[in-house]
């Protein structure tokens, strides 16, 4: 047993009973309690003048001890609310006669005073903080003071009303340009923060943003009366970075995103409409010219979180304007004259969206949605589209990538491919480029076969296989015809000073027309006969049924190159010179000539019709590409057929 | 090649840290502060005293610098005896403490009275074990 133990005072602490020091009992002076405040009372009232020089710390510390060890806590924490509470409607008198600047300053000054004489009562009651706070759930003394500086101070009736007036009345001056002491202001808003969030959003953040609202209402007014599209952003640009600055300046960080918001809602939010459509400053004017920055502009501010509709209008208006000027350029009868001047137009429209997009809109998906929303749109406006697109990339596999790099082409077919992509009427595309694909494949005029199998490759990767696969198959059948030609020739046949060329076409990967047998000279029959005699081709030509035999025959000019379809009723021409009148009857000797089995009608793809096809003897001078299956006759010969 | 310098940092042994407070402590040197009881004068580095116990933290950075101890290198010490005050001390420098059911009392007694919150539950254990 323990002497003295029964004097021990417990408290819960951890699941067992804490021990506290013992209380000795002595005889206590009935006056002990009101003696010792008294003490300490006199001693809050020395801190309070800024006089405790003569204090001694420990015996007030003991004094506070000791009334809380003998259970006087009550009286110690009581006497202490009392007396700050009356210090405190003393100095918010004093506070209150402080007039204009120093109403502000005076209050900032006895803060911070409150504040010292706060920590150091806090120090000397130490010991009941620890102890008698705790188990009875009181307030500590730091709290209490900041507590009843709120009440008694920062809220009293005469107080609250100005000190939110001055902060707004300051802010309003800088607002319009003048400095202000952004340090104090600092202080006072830091002051409301220290009394706790709601006491600064109640008594100063909500008014503030009240008032800023009805600010920027009036101004946003005065803006758009006075300033064209530019103008303006810039100038509500220039304001939330204003703003944006004054948080960082004198304001908690937490306003930032709640003034910013009314800003962008007063300022902005407000005249997304009228911005977007100013007839010569708006959003299209901006596009039209390249305005990179005033547009960029717009975008960052209209994608703010406080601005509704803002991208959403800017995205409208852009597809609206898109649509009507992408509809004029494909329906313009001028244009389609030029395809491949009309496929130009419609990359060059699209390149200069797309450096839009990218310079001033952030690369948005949602822009770049639109833009090919747009394009899709007006694209299939005009049917003729696909055969367009697919002339576009003759043109360039003939001539118009010649001395480009391999880098520049790929970018070239890029391009082309995102027109494909706004096709609908992909396979009438497919039908135009396998037309012109096989007349650029037969006559070997592509530039480059790499050009050709890196967009057969992004079409494949496009639509699938399905789409492509006839296309393959043309690219196969010329690598076939090849190596057939060359086992044909290492037999070296007399074929009596005929230079034989024969193409196995496939039927149905070419875009040939059903025709009929048709009745070769004897020379060229002979020919074709030793032709077919050849292992391979024989093989080919049994065991596939659906295979047509071409064949090229005479001596080739190289200058010249003409295909002609001799079905009996089509006949194609891709020549650029078109025969005036093709005829049936005895070959001329002197001309390459062209037999056909009854043909009715004759088309050629540059839009000339001839009357009719004719029938002839081959000119040995002139190469020519006869067809010799069944039903086709190809003729790659360049010259006219009179 | 010259390769780069990479900073590190190394964690250093505290023991040898607190031994040469105690030495200097016991030494009696760099002493820069007094305390006096009504029996008992000792001498003791504020810094050490500050970082172990609030009150004297408070008597020494806080509200007693603004009061009497602020100027002073001697303050009196009233509210704990002479050798309980030495004992806690020398607690604070050796970071151990020897509880016997002799002095538990004053140590509990003084060490609630200077916030020395370790020893106080110490000696709560110790009671509540005997």
């Amino acid at each position: 047993m323990i002497p003295g133990r029964g004097g021990a005072g417990g408290k819960k602490r951890g699941g067992h009973f804490k021990i506290e020091p013992f209380r000795h009992k002595v005889d206590l002076d009935p006056q002990y309690a009101e003696k010792t405040w008294k003490v300490l009372e006199d001693a809050i009232h020395e801190i309070h003048n800024h006089n405790a020089f003569g204090l001694s710390f420990e015996e007030l510390y003991r004094n506070a001890y000791n009334m809380v060890l003998h259970k006087f806590g009550d009286r110690l924490y009581k006497g202490l609310e009392d007396t700050i509470t009356a210090h405190l409607v003393e100095v918010s008198k004093k506070i209150d006669v402080a007039q204009g600047l120093l109403f502000l300053e005076e209050t900032n000054k006895r803060w911070e005073d409150h504040n010292k004489s706060m920590q150091m009562i806090r120090d000397i009651l130490m010991y009941m903080d620890r102890t008698y706070v705790n188990q009875h759930g009181k307030t500590p003394v730091h709290e209490l003071g900041l507590k009843l500086w709120r009440d008694t101070v920062v809220r009293c009736d005469t107080i609250k009303p100005r000190l939110s007036a001055t902060l707004l009345e300051l802010i309003q001056k800088e607002r319009s340009g003048e400095t202000i002491d952004r340090a104090l202001v600092r202080c006072i808003t830091k002051m409301l923060m220290d009394l706790g969030t709601q006491v600064y959003c109640e008594d100063f953040e909500r008014p503030f943003l009240e008032a800023s609202a009805d600010f920027y209402k009036v101004e946003s007014q005065e803006y758009i009366a006075s300033s064209d599209c530019p103008a303006y952003l810039k100038k509500a640009e220039q304001r939330l970075n204003e703003e944006t600055a004054r948080v960082s300046h004198y304001l908690d960080p937490s306003t930032e995103t709640k003034i910013t918001t009314v800003v962008e809602k007063e300022l902005v939010g407000t005249q997304v409409k009228i911005l977007v459509d100013l007839p010569n400053s708006g959003l299209v004017a901006l596009m039209k010219d390249d305005k990179f920055d005033d547009l960029e502009r717009m975008f960052c501010l209209f994608r703010r979180g406080g601005v509704l509709q803002g991208l959403s209008t800017m995205r409208d208006s852009m597809s609206e304007y898109l649509r009507e000027t992408g509809k004029h350029l494909v329906l313009d009868p001028e244009r389609i004259k030029d395809p491949v001047e009309y496929v130009q137009r419609l990359l060059d429209e699209r390149d200069k969206m797309d450096d839009i997009i990218k310079k001033s809109f952030h690369n948005d998906k949602t822009f770049q949605h639109t833009l090919n929303q747009a394009f899709e749109y007006f694209i299939n406006l005009n049917p003729r589209s696909p055969e367009f697109i697919s002339l576009f990339v003759d043109d360039k596999l003939r001539k118009g990538l010649k001395g480009v790099s391999e880098e520049e082409v790929e970018v070239v077919l890029d391009k082309v491919m995102m027109l494909f992509r706004y096709l609908q009427e992909k396979d009438v595309f497919e039908k135009y480029y396998k037309q012109h694909l096989a007349k650029r494949l037969l006559p070997g005029r592509s530039m480059s076969d790499d050009a050709e199998r890196s967009l057969l490759v992004k079409l494949k990767t496009e639509c699938g296989y399905q789409f492509t696969s006839k296309l393959e198959g043309m690219f196969t059948d010329m690598k076939t015809s090849r190596d057939h030609m060359h086992d044909f020739r290492q037999q070296g046949i007399d074929l009596g000073g005929i230079d034989l060329q024969v193409q196995i076409l496939t039927t149905g990967s070419w875009p040939t027309q059903s025709a009929a047998k048709c009745n070769l000279p004897p020379e060229l029959e002979h020919c074709c006969e030793q032709f077919k005699e050849l292992p391979q081709a024989a093989w080919s030509l049994e065991v596939t049924e659906t295979r047509e035999l071409s064949l090229h025959c005479g001596r080739p000019d190289p200058g010249r190159s003409t295909l002609w379809t001799a079905g009996p009723r089509t006949l194609h021409t891709v020549d650029s010179r078109t025969p005036d009148a093709p005829h049936c009857g005895r070959p001329d000797p002197g001309r390459s000539t062209l037999w056909t089995a009854g043909p009715r009608t004759l088309h050629t793809v540059d839009g000339r019709t001839p009357d009719a096809p004719h029938c002839g003897r081959p000119d040995p001078g002139r190469s020519t590409l006869w067809t010799a299956g069944p039903r086709t006759l190809h003729t790659v010969d360049g010259t006219h057929y009179v | 090649e010259c390769e780069e310098i990479v900073s590190e940092t190394v964690a250093l042994n505290s023991c040898s840290w607190g031994d040469s407070l105690l030495e200097l402590w016991e030494e009696g040197q760099l002493c820069d502060i007094t305390l006096c009881t009504s029996t008992d004068e000792l001498p003791a580095h504020r810094i050490v005293l500050a970082s172990a116990s609030p009150f004297f933290r408070a008597m020494f950075t806080g509200a007693g610098e603004h009061m009497a101890e602020g100027k002073s290198t001697r303050v009196d010490i009233t509210g704990v005896d002479g050798e309980t005050l030495r004992q806690l001390v020398a607690c604070v420098y050796r970071r151990e403490v020897e509880i016997t059911p002799q002095n538990v009392e004053g140590l509990l007694g003084g060490s609630a009275y200077l916030g020395l919150r370790q020893i106080q539950d110490a000696c709560s254990d110790f009671l509540h074990a005997s």
